[in-house]
């Protein structure tokens, strides 16, 4: 069991190092990343002015810009990973390995997730500077744990979609591309989920990020009042939808890996 | 327990989508004991490559069994894989990004091995190879045969029981192939409970490093025995090679008569220095002696001898009725 | 033209082998949706009185038209490079890698018109969109918007030819800008001044304002109403002109330093 336990941080550790110390070396992705966060934290804010909105409303962008590139990373850096490792061929040396594949993807997360928060922290830096948004800090370390919490649902959700990228392989990649943008507009990243109606809410409720964001906004926008939830459900059912995805994600990764076993799926490449 | 894998009446069929179904394995069986190095030969599309992926847990067999180290890979592949190795030739696995002592690094802790256990190892096999001069160099700077010699590594520093080598000097150079061959060999021989499955398009290499080989064709095992008894298997008659100054068609009737039934000589002439050749299958080696004593009773003087010896790609174009060459088959894994 | 047909059927083949054909023709319907719905639901709660909503949805479905040609062609060094690895049979092949990369956008760019054009069928009479199209300017200037964004797809690919390190996510950000910019989604009027004025230089914005006049049959805006349709077509003929003869160049330059510099077919394993 402690051998288990082992092998699983060890491998959680080595491929978080290539996410984090790996892609460091390459600039580019830094100013691509900082440039693409601001611009659109930027069309979304002209945009509210041209709208004629309350200035709140900027607070909520860049609450929104803050929290979508962890969107694309689980969706372009989690749930796809497995379908790019098996298109370099490294995915049948990870399964030949003892280690399992959640490390693997967990390992991942946490690289990717500090990866993106460099991305995240100048999204937030230019909303501030640039666009002279306010925020409270009476409550960050609430607002940090939610966040955490947040972060804890969405790569669980990431981990469940890696195992269909796995197995669909292109089917699954084209999909991602198809709703990539219209989850990302149905979480609420760009304007208060609450607008969505009940019957948007409740299908966008199950993208962690609709009520991560809503529970970050109570707790940093002074002036946000139109929230769907307190924050404490809010976070309550972001924990429990975490657990339910983890769940998900381990009895989906062994189903996958048998069927993909049988179907002779896992080194099938450019499928 | 002596035996590294056990290979019982495995078959595998892949259904593709309207087409009738391929079946890559019609019934193999196979062992392999520590100790040795087992070749698998086979043209494109013969199996080869699904039985390595079976062996290696990568693959369900669609009936029969595969043990590896005991254990079955179907039921129990959670047990065989800290115990195998995969390295195949012209992989590109890994990160790019990475140096090689860091992607080394990163696949030992696949294996769960604590990170001084594993630098230290890296250090010495990248010095066996010849590579640790390169360990800060990134992955995607080296050459295919330093990029090889690094996937070697990658599958000794675990310390597996079982390496598959899947082609593994495939598009490297004459250099750093014998050092891929000879590593391989001193590895298999460095402690008991090693094996290693090598699948080759190179006959020479198979002849070299194989104890053992099975020529494999259309998922089926022609043969498995060892090189020399492969070669030995395909012609009992010894072959010999003579030049000599001086033979005409009258002498060598003479001859033919005086060694006797199933000997045959058949006269031509050397492309070099035009002088008569003659080409003798013989029925016991020692009737080479009463070869020359006949052609020196004729009046020719012996210029140069030589005895032909089967080769394994002989054995292979004879079981499979092609050469590595001519292959056409494409397995739907390979 | 036999090369320019043949990369169009290879673009073909990469969008739509993936899946059954009646699968594929719901997912070009489907995908335009992504790049409006943010505006619909945008317009559709906070910006009712404002009456933009057609300005921006026209506006933002023709940027999305461009954007398919523009990352198709970057993308393409970078995905034939890396993970086909056939930039180098197709450098060595008969076809000029300018019209290779101009057949598979060009598929694409189709590709994109029609997808919209399935969606403008419930857009038009759902949002009472104004629709009274021009069709002569509809043609001329779809296909002078696709020079417009293949002369300045061909100069990213010329970037990509000359970089192996390149993070993809460049062109994200540039067109990301661009979009900002070129007021598809809102009247660059928003902007400090000097970003306005910058906003009616930038390529784009003829096209769009173009088409959204091509398609609604009026100026929806004050935004490029000095300038007449005609003015316009003018314009973007002349962008078009200009860019792609810029990204020809840029193309042939860095296809024929990259293979001096050996970036043909280098793989990163990234």
């Amino acid at each position: 069991m402690k051998k288990q336990f082992l092998l699983f941080l060890r491998t959680l550790n080595a491929r978080a190092y290539v996410r984090i110390f790996g892609q460091m070396r390459e600039a580019t992705w830094v100013v691509a990343s900082v440039l693409g966060g601001f611009f659109t934290m930027a069309t979304y804010i002209y945009l509210y002015r041209t709208l004629g909105t309350g200035s709140e409303f900027s607070g909520l962008v860049v609450l929104g810009g803050f929290m979508t590139p962890f969107f694309l990373n689980v969706l372009w850096g989690v749930a796809t990973q497995l379908y790019w490792e098996k298109e370099m061929g490294n995915l049948e040396l990870m399964l030949v390995s003892p280690a399992p594949l959640s490390a693997f993807l967990v390992g991942l997360s946490v690289g990717g997730a500090m990866h993106t928060m460099l991305r995240s922290l100048a999204v937030l830096f230019f909303g501030i500077a640039v666009f002279k948004v306010e925020f409270t800090v009476l409550h960050l370390p609430l607002a940090l744990l939610v966040f955490l919490v947040t972060l804890f649902s969405m790569y669980g959700l990431g981990i469940v979609f890696s195992s269909l990228f796995l197995y669909h392989g292109r089917d699954a990649w084209r999909t991602a591309d198809l709703v990539m943008e219209p989850t990302n507009v149905l979480s609420g990243s760009y304007f208060p989920a609450r607008f969505l109606g009940v019957g948007l809410l409740g299908i966008a409720a199950l993208i962690p990020t609709t009520l991560g964001l809503d529970a970050l906004r109570q707790l940093l926008v002074p002036s946000f009042t139109a929230k769907v939830l307190d924050w404490r459900w809010e976070s309550l059912i972001l924990i429990g939808l975490g657990l339910v995805f983890a769940f998900i994600a381990s009895w989906a990764l062994r189903s996958v890996e048998y069927k993909a076993r049988r179907d002779a799926r896992l080194t099938l490449r450019w499928q | 327990m002596h035996t590294a894998i056990q290979v019982e009446n495995l078959t595998r069929v892949f259904n593709q989508r309207g087409k009738a179904p391929f079946h890559a394995l019609r019934g193999v069986s196979f062992d392999v004991s520590y100790g040795e190095i087992f070749g698998l030969l086979g043209p494109n599309g013969a199996g080869k490559t699904t039985t390595i992926k079976i062996m290696s847990t990568l693959l369900l067999p669609t009936s029969g069994s595969v043990a590896v180290a005991g254990f079955d890979v179907e039921k129990d592949y959670a047990r065989v894989r800290p115990l195998i190795s995969l390295i195949s030739g012209g992989e590109t696995s890994g990160y790019g990004i990475l140096t090689v002592e860091e992607q080394l690094w990163m696949f030992s802790q696949f294996y769960g091995m604590e990170t001084p256990v594993a630098r230290s190892r890296i250090e010495e096999y990248l010095k066996v190879v010849g590579m640790w001069d390169s360990r800060r160099q990134q992955m995607n700077r080296l050459s295919t045969g330093m990029r090889q010699k690094v996937n070697l590594v990658r599958g000794l520093v675990t310390d597996p029981k079982v390496l598959f080598l899947d082609e593994p000097t495939l598009g490297v150079d004459v250099e750093a192939s014998v050092i891929i061959r000879s590593i391989v060999r001193d590895w298999v021989q460095g402690k008991p409970e090693r094996s290693v499955i090598l699948t080759t398009h190179y006959m020479a290499e198979a002849d070299e490093l194989c104890s053992r080989v099975a020529i494999i064709n259309h998922g089926l095992i022609l043969a498995n025995a060892a090189p020399s008894q492969l070669k030995q298997d395909l012609d009992s008659r010894a072959h010999y090679e003579i030049t000599v100054d001086r033979l005409d068609g009258e002498q060598l009737g003479l001859i033919t008569a005086f060694m006797g039934e199933g000997n045959d000589l058949v006269l031509g002439a050397d492309k070099v220095t035009n002088s008569p050749m003659l080409v003798a299958h013989l029925m016991h080696e020692s009737d080479i002696a009463r070869l020359i004593a006949a052609l020196a009773g004729q009046g020719a003087t012996l210029e140069y001898m030589r005895k032909l010896e089967p080769t394994l790609e002989d054995a292979f174009l004879k079981m499979v009725g092609r050469r590595f060459e001519d292959e056409e088959a494409v397995s739907p894994v390979s | 033209m036999k090369g320019f047909l043949a990369s169009m059927y290879v673009g073909l083949q990469i969008e739509s082998n993936w899946t059954k054909k009646w699968v594929w023709l719901l997912y070009l319907a489907a995908y335009p949706i992504g790049s409006f719905l943010a505006v619909i639901i945008l317009y559709g709660v906070f910006g009712q009185k404002t009456g933009l909503l057609p300005y921006a949805l026209y506006g933002t479905i023709f940027y999305y038209s461009l954007s398919m040609v523009f990352f198709d062609m970057a993308f393409s060094v970078h995905d034939d490079r890396e993970h086909y690895q056939t930039l180098k049979y197709i450098f060595l092949s008969s076809t000029s890698y300018r019209t290779y990369l101009c057949g598979r956008a060009a598929t694409r760019y189709l590709i994109a018109l029609a997808g919209i054009a399935i969606n403008l069928c419930w857009l038009v009479p759902v949002l009472h969109l104004p629709f009274h199209p021009n069709w002569a300017y509809l043609i001329a200037g779809a296909v002078l918007g696709y020079l417009v964004a293949a002369g300045l797809g061909l100069a990213m690919a010329s970037v990509f030819l000359l970089t192996i390190k390149l993070d993809v996510d460049v062109v994200d950000a540039l067109f990301g800008g661009m979009f900002v910019l070129s007021g598809a989604l809102f009247p660059p009027t928003a902007f400090p001044a000097v970003f306005a004025r910058i906003a009616e230089l930038v390529p784009m914005s003829p096209f769009i304002e173009l088409m959204r006049r091509a398609v609604s049959g009026q100026i929806l805006t004050s935004f490029l109403s000095d300038l007449s349709t005609f003015q316009l077509l003018n314009r973007v003929a002349l962008s078009a002109a200009v860019l792609f003869a810029l990204g020809s160049v840029l193309v042939a330059f860095g296809s024929r330093k990259a293979q001096q510099k050996g970036y043909i077919d280098v793989t990163t394993a990234f």
